[in-house]
């Protein structure tokens, strides 16, 4: 089973991330929203069933917030679990993103 | 059946005789009131008959002295037999004692009638003399076990913080029993445990689960786990323990050695309020968690809130007793009168909640057991020697050191970060940081792997294209990988505080770390190690970049360097 999967509802587009979230999946994540460059959708990642993170995370979710464009493209994160949240913090993340 | 013939007319007597023995009763005669009184106290006589008129003392006076000796629950029916039948003579019978009569000329139908209904009577009265000795007897057992328990209770959670400026409680059961359970103890690094339990129901039933949730509590406590890890623990043993219907809601909160931060576990209690020093609520805490007794093992979410608190504030708490506590109109107190006692103005939020809950219930029963826990913000000062005890200054167990060496199949094979998290995380001082020590470790390793082995350029990083091609040419790289090597060492020692080092040298060839060491930068290069930098008190390469060091203070609960 894939570890990325998306979920369309009109233009909010949700990621979600089960296991581990690392270079391992970087691919599929990537795919997950490259084709939507300049679309109007609205993109959220959601991480509840995410139980790890590590700093390649933290990359694949800014090269997103890149390629979607600008730093008004507002990107969530949702359902952080306390343990990762720590770590988005750590790596000032919670500044730069919107937790939901 | 003994029956007592009463009588002064041995005529009248013997046709009673006759006819009763033809019934199978043994019959006692006596001729006057008198005699009956004796005969009384001398047989055990289940009925008596009894005529009014007789010399020596008439059968109303017997009547009254044998009514008089009758021992309680003892119930011998008298019937009076008589030829006055007007109604003053008849009230007098029963005023006497008599529990019937019978006018003479009798019918012996009517009158075997009457014996028999008044013997069921008697029956009965039996039964339910037997049944309330028993009802007594039970009633005074259970007080006396009630008491018992009542002791052990309170023995059992006696171990509460008696004396400690930062915790602030108030517990009101609603019966002798509460389940509601407030537990609280210094940590082994100087900071305080609080637990603020509610078990399903009220009374006894809902109390028997804190005996073994405080018995243990001291147990993890001592072990210094995470308020996640002790939730993780209550879990286990209560959904081993209590039946399916029962579980427990629960807050576990701890409080730095500084009290400028705590940690929060919550699961299925009322929200929490983080509370300005002005009396106004900053923060909704909620639980994201279910009670304690439900979740399985696997399911089980350890994560937990941390929250920075500042001068004069505090986090409020409590049970769903206070919201759903009653007024005599049957309303509930619900959540929007509990938050009009926070706010400018108010002085102090935790009285004015007690003061206006009391002014709200009236005289009103209370259904449920009431908790209202504060913990404030400032260093936690012990008081009682007893419980300074508990403290431990810095870490007293022994310091070890740790080193593996690992070779192309093991960096081939898979990433060797879990595997020696697992180990590390078995250690009760690193458990409450193990998130970010596997977090440092797993950045300190790829750094290594990736830079020093591989010889991966941060640059490629610049697109997100190059993101892409990075991780290609790693795997490919790795998979081509031949005779390098990564040796990780561990230490844990003592300078000043506690430190985990790490070390870990990799065989490449090392690179110009001043060019890569850019704290600052936060773009996707050089993030690994501005992580790693804010979590350590030191980090320092050596050996042309091919070892890094890195002293992660253990002691501390999670230091967010801003």
């Amino acid at each position: 089973m894939s570890n990325v999967s998306i979920n369309q509802q009109g233009s909010q587009m949700t990621i979600s991330i089960r296991g581990r979230f690392d270079f391992n999946i970087l691919q599929e994540f990537r795919d997950s929203y490259s084709s939507l460059a300049g679309s109007d959708s609205q993109f959220s990642v959601d991480l509840a069933e995410t139980e790890y993170i590590d700093s390649s995370a933290l990359g694949m979710l800014l090269n997103m917030k890149n390629h979607l464009g600008s730093e008004d493209c507002s990107i969530e994160i949702r359902n952080c679990q306390p343990n990762l949240m720590k770590i988005f913090t750590i790596a000032h993340f919670d500044k730069k993103f919107k937790f939901v | 059946m003994k029956v007592l013939v009463v009588d002064d007319q041995a005529t009248n007597r013997a046709i009673l005789s006759w006819l009763l023995e033809d019934e199978g009763h043994d019959i006692i005669e006596a001729d006057d009131g008198q005699q009956a009184v004796e005969a009384y106290q001398k047989h055990d006589v289940d009925i008596v008959l009894m005529d009014v008129m007789m010399p020596v003392m008439d059968g109303l006076e017997a009547t009254k002295q044998i009514k008089a000796i009758q021992v309680d629950g003892n119930y011998v029916p008298v019937i009076f037999l008589t030829a006055l039948d007007d109604d003053k003579a008849l009230s007098q019978c029963l005023e006497s004692g008599g529990d019937d009569f019978l006018s003479k000329p009798y019918n012996d139908a009517v009158l075997k009638a009457k014996i028999a209904a008044h013997m069921r009577i008697r029956e009965l009265t039996k039964v339910i003399t037997k049944n309330n000795a028993e009802l007594t007897l039970h009633n005074s057992r259970w007080q006396r076990e009630q008491n018992i328990v009542a002791h052990i209770f309170n023995k059992a959670l006696e171990h509460n913080l008696s004396d400690c400026e930062s915790l602030r409680s108030h517990i009101a059961p609603a019966s002798t029993f509460n389940g509601d359970i407030l537990l609280s103890a210094p940590s082994p690094s100087g900071g305080l445990y609080v637990f603020l339990g509610d078990f399903t129901g009220h009374g006894l039933g809902a109390s028997i689960g804190t005996l073994p949730i405080s018995h243990s509590f001291d147990q993890l406590v001592l072990r210094h786990l995470s308020v996640g890890e002790i939730a993780f623990e209550f879990n286990k043993m209560l959904s081993s323990m209590l039946p399916d219907y029962m579980f427990c809601c629960a807050t576990i909160l701890e409080l730095s050695a500084q009290g400028d931060s705590v940690q929060v576990w919550m699961g299925g209690l009322p929200d929490a309020y983080l509370m300005g020093s002005d009396g106004v609520i900053k923060e909704t805490i909620c639980s994201r968690n279910m009670p304690l007794g439900v979740e399985h093992d696997e399911s089980f979410n350890k994560g937990f809130e941390v929250k920075l608190l500042g001068a004069g504030e505090s986090v409020i708490f409590f049970t769903d007793g206070i919201i759903e506590a009653e007024n005599p109109e049957g309303e509930f107190f619900e959540e929007e009168r509990l938050l009009a006692c926070f706010g400018q103005g108010t002085k102090d939020p935790f009285a004015n909640i007690i003061e206006q809950l009391a002014d709200f219930i009236q005289e009103a029963e209370q259904r449920d057991d009431i908790s209202l826990v504060a913990v404030s913000a400032g260093p936690v000062v012990i008081k009682s020697q007893q419980d300074k005890q508990k403290i431990v200054p810095g870490y007293e167990g022994i310091f070890w050191s740790m080193s593996c060496d690992l070779g192309v199949e093991d960096i081939q094979r898979s990433n060797p970060v879990e595997e020696i998290m697992s180990i590390l995380g078995a250690q009760t001082l690193l458990r409450p940081n193990r998130d970010v020590i596997g977090l440092l470790l797993a950045e300190l390793y790829s750094n290594a792997l990736e830079h020093g082995l591989l010889g991966l350029s941060s640059d490629l990083k610049n697109s997100p294209d190059g993101f892409v091609e990075y991780y290609d040419q790693r795997q490919k790289r790795i998979e081509s990988l031949a005779g390098a090597s990564i040796q990780i060492h561990f230490e844990l020692l003592h300078e000043k505080e506690t430190l985990l080092r790490i070390r870990m040298t990799d065989s490449g060839k090392g690179f110009k770390f001043e060019s890569v060491v850019d704290f600052d930068h936060e773009d996707a290069f050089g993030r690994g190690i501005s992580l790693i930098h804010r979590v350590c008190n030191r980090l320092e390469y050596s050996n042309g970049g091919c070892t890094v060091e890195v002293d992660f203070p253990v002691s501390q609960a999670v230091d967010i360097v801003d």
